[in-house]
C-alpha cells in the first residue's frame, strides 16, 4: 500500500502528460510526448554520452557538496556554541545567504576561471551557508543539562563539544545537508548551463535547447531529477541509521 | 588532617583545613539568593544559613516542601553553585578534586539518546580515560548491581521509566566517586515501582557505603533509605531537624509497615510540620 502511494503521483503525472500528447494538447517543441522522452534518454544512455554528462555533473555536485559540509558543518558548530561570534557574523551571513549564488557568476570566473573550480565553488559558497545555519541552530538544541552532567563528571570542554555537541547537533545538521544536496545539484546543473564546458547535465540540456533537440533536453532534465532524488534516498537512510534516537 | 575550602564552580577547586577526619564534607552557614539588584526586595532568599555535616560512608536524605531549595543546596555541595555566603569544606587527605555523581531531577536530559545503556554507563569512564579493561569491568559490575546486564545494548530511549533512572543512577556511581547526590531520582514513578527501587537502590548502597546525599518529597522513601533525615524548612531552606534512622544497612520492604518505621516517619513529618510555618 506505502509503495503505491508513493508511485501514485508521478504515474499520475506520466498518465496526463501521456493523454495530453495523445490528442495533440502540447505543443511538441515545448513538451514533446513522453515516449519520446524516454527513448532519447536509452538512446542517450546506450550510446554513452548521456552517462558521461551524468558522471560529470555528479563528480562536480559532490565535490561541491563535500566541500560544503567541510566548511559549513565546523563553522556552524562554532556560531553555535560561541554567543559572539555567532552576533559578529550573523548580519554578514544573513546578507550573503540572500544573495543569490548565481548572480555572482561574475566574481567567481574573476577568481576561479571558467573551469570545474568555480562551479565548485559556486556550490560551496551557497550550500556552506545553508549547512552553516542549520548546524547553529542544531547546537543551539543541545540541552544545557546533559553538558551540566558532563562538568560534574569532570569533562573538558573538548570532551564535551566531541561527545555532547557534535551527536546533538547532529539532526540540525542533516537538515541543512538534505537541503544543501539538492542545491548542490541544482547549482551545478545550471553553472554547466552557463559557464564554459563540453560535458555535464547542464550543458546537455542547453544544447539540446539551442539546437531544438527537445526530447533530448526533458531526458536530461529528467535524470537531473532522479539523481537528486536518488542522492536524497541515499541520505534519508544515512540519517535515519544514525538519527534513529532522534524525537525519542 | 588536610581539608579543602570549594571556592570556585567546581568541585576540582578545594583548598583549605578541617579539624574532623570522619567527615567528607562540611557545609556551613550556607546562604543563597537569586535575582538581580542590590535590595533584598528584588532577591529571592533560596537557602538561608544552612550546615550539614556529611560523614564519610553514611546516607544522608534531605526532605523538605516543593520549591524549598533542595536542589539550589545540592548545586552548592556539588560546586555548581557558589554561595553568597559560608563555606563548603571538604575532609581529605590530598588537594585532588572531590569525585561526585550527580543524578540530575530530570535524568532523562541527562542521558545520551544516541548511546546504548552500556556506553551511556561508560560515558564517565570515557570522560576520566579509564582503561578499556578495566572499564569494562566496572560498567559490567555496575550493570549486575543494578540488573542492567539484558538491556545493555539497548538505547535509552527503548526503557521504561525506572529502568532510565536506573542506568543514570549507575552511571553517576560507575567511576566510585566519593561523593554521590541524587535530586529526587524516583519522583517521577508511582509508588510500588519506586519501592523496588529503593531495594534496588539500598541494595547497591549496602554494597558500596558512598557518601550519599539523597533529595526526596517522599517521607517512606526518605526514612527508608537514609541513615539521617535532614528536615528542611519551606523556602529560604534552613534545617529544621536532623532525624537519626535506627535501622541498619540491610532493609527490606516489611520494614515499611514496622513500628519503629512509623515512629521514624512521625518524628520526620512533626518537623516537616514546624518547618512548614517556621
Amino acid at each position: 500500500m506505502k509503495r503505491f502511494t508513493i508511485v501514485l503521483l508521478p504515474v499520475g503525472i506520466l498518465a496526463l502528460w501521456s493523454v495530453g500528447s495523445g490528442i495533440h494538447l502540447f505543443d511538441p517543441l515545448f513538451l514533446p510526448p513522453p515516449w519520446e522522452v524516454v527513448t532519447s534518454l536509452f538512446s542517450g544512455l546506450r550510446s554513452g554520452a548521456l552517462v558521461q554528462d551524468l558522471v560529470a555533473t555528479v563528480l562536480r555536485s559532490i565535490a561541491g557538496f563535500l566541500l560544503a559540509a567541510i566548511v559549513g558543518v565546523p563553522t556552524g558548530l562554532l556560531m553555535g556554541r560561541i554567543p559572539t561570534l555567532a552576533r559578529a557574523t550573523q548580519p554578514t551571513i544573513d546578507f550573503f545567504r540572500s544573495v543569490p549564488a548565481t548572480a555572482l557568476f561574475p566574481l567567481f570566473l574573476f577568481f576561479f576561471g571558467i573551469g570545474d573550480t568555480a562551479k565548485i565553488a559556486i556550490v560551496v559558497y551557497a550550500c556552506s551557508l545553508i549547512v552553516l545555519v542549520n548546524t547553529a541552530y542544531g547546537s543551539l538544541q543541545v540541552k544545557e543539562a546533559r553538558i551540566l552532567c558532563a562538568k560534574v563528571m569532570g569533562a573538558t570542554r573538548w570532551c564535551i563539544f566531541w561527545k555532547i555537541v557534535i551527536p546533538e547537533s547532529s539532526p540540525g545538521v542533516f537538515a541543512g545537508l538534505r537541503v544543501a544536496l539538492s542545491l548542490s545539484f541544482v547549482l551545478i546543473v545550471v553553472t554547466e548551463m552557463f559557464i564554459g564546458t563540453t560535458v555535464g547535465l547542464g550543458y546537455h540540456i542547453m544544447n539540446s535547447q539551442i539546437v531544438y533537440r527537445i526530447p533530448d533536453m526533458y531526458a536530461g532534465i529528467i535524470l537531473a531529477g532522479l539523481m537528486g532524488y536518488l542522492a536524497n534516498v541515499g541520505l534519508l537512510q544515512i540519517e535515519r541509521r544514525l538519527l534513529h534516537w532522534v524525537g525519542r | 588532617m588536610n581539608c579543602f575550602t570549594m571556592n570556585s564552580a567546581f568541585p576540582g577547586q578545594l583548598s583549605g583545613t578541617h579539624p574532623r577526619s570522619s567527615c567528607l564534607l562540611e557545609a556551613t552557614g550556607i546562604a543563597k539568593s537569586f535575582g538581580s539588584g542590590t535590595s533584598s526586595a528584588s532577591k529571592l532568599e533560596v537557602v538561608s544559613d544552612f550546615s550539614l555535616r556529611l560523614e564519610t560512608g553514611k546516607l544522608v536524605t534531605m526532605f523538605g516542601p516543593n520549591g524549598c531549595g533542595k536542589s539550589t543546596i545540592l548545586n552548592i555541595l556539588a560546586g555548581i553553585l557558589t554561595p553568597d555566603s559560608g563555606e563548603v569544606v571538604r575532609s581529605s587527605g590530598n588537594a585532588s578534586r572531590l569525585s561526585i555523581g550527580y543524578v540530575f531531577q530530570n535524568h532523562a536530559d541527562t542521558l545520551l539518546p544516541w548511546r546504548t545503556v552500556r556506553d551511556n554507563i561508560s560515558f564517565p569512564l570515557e570522560i576520566c580515560r579509564s582503561p578499556v579493561g578495566n572499564r569494562n569491568d566496572r560498567i559490567n559490575r555496575r550493570m549486575d548491581q543494578f540488573r542492567l546486564a539484558e538491556h545493555a545494548d539497548k538505547y535509552v530511549y527503548e526503557l521504561s521509566g525506572g529502568l532510565k533512572q536506573l542506568v543514570a543512577i549507575a552511571r553517576a556511581t560507575v567511576y566510585d566517586p566519593e561523593l554521590l547526590i541524587l535530586d529526587e531520582p524516583f519522583s517521577a514513578l508511582d509508588y510500588s515501582l519506586s519501592r523496588m527501587l529503593w531495594l534496588r537502590f539500598r541494595e547497591f548502597w549496602a554494597n558500596q557505603h558512598v557518601t550519599t546525599v539523597f533529595v526526596s518529597h517522599n517521607v517512606d522513601e526518605a526514612v527508608f533509605l537514609g541513615d539521617r533525615v535532614i528536615v528542611l524548612s519551606s523556602r529560604p531552606a534552613r534545617v529544621v531537624a536532623d532525624v537519626e534512622v535506627p535501622f541498619g544497612a540491610d532493609r527490606s520492604l516489611q520494614l515499611l509497615s514496622s513500628t519503629d518505621f512509623f515512629s521514624t516517619r512521625n518524628q520526620v513529618l512533626d518537623a516537616f510540620e514546624r518547618g512548614r510555618v517556621i
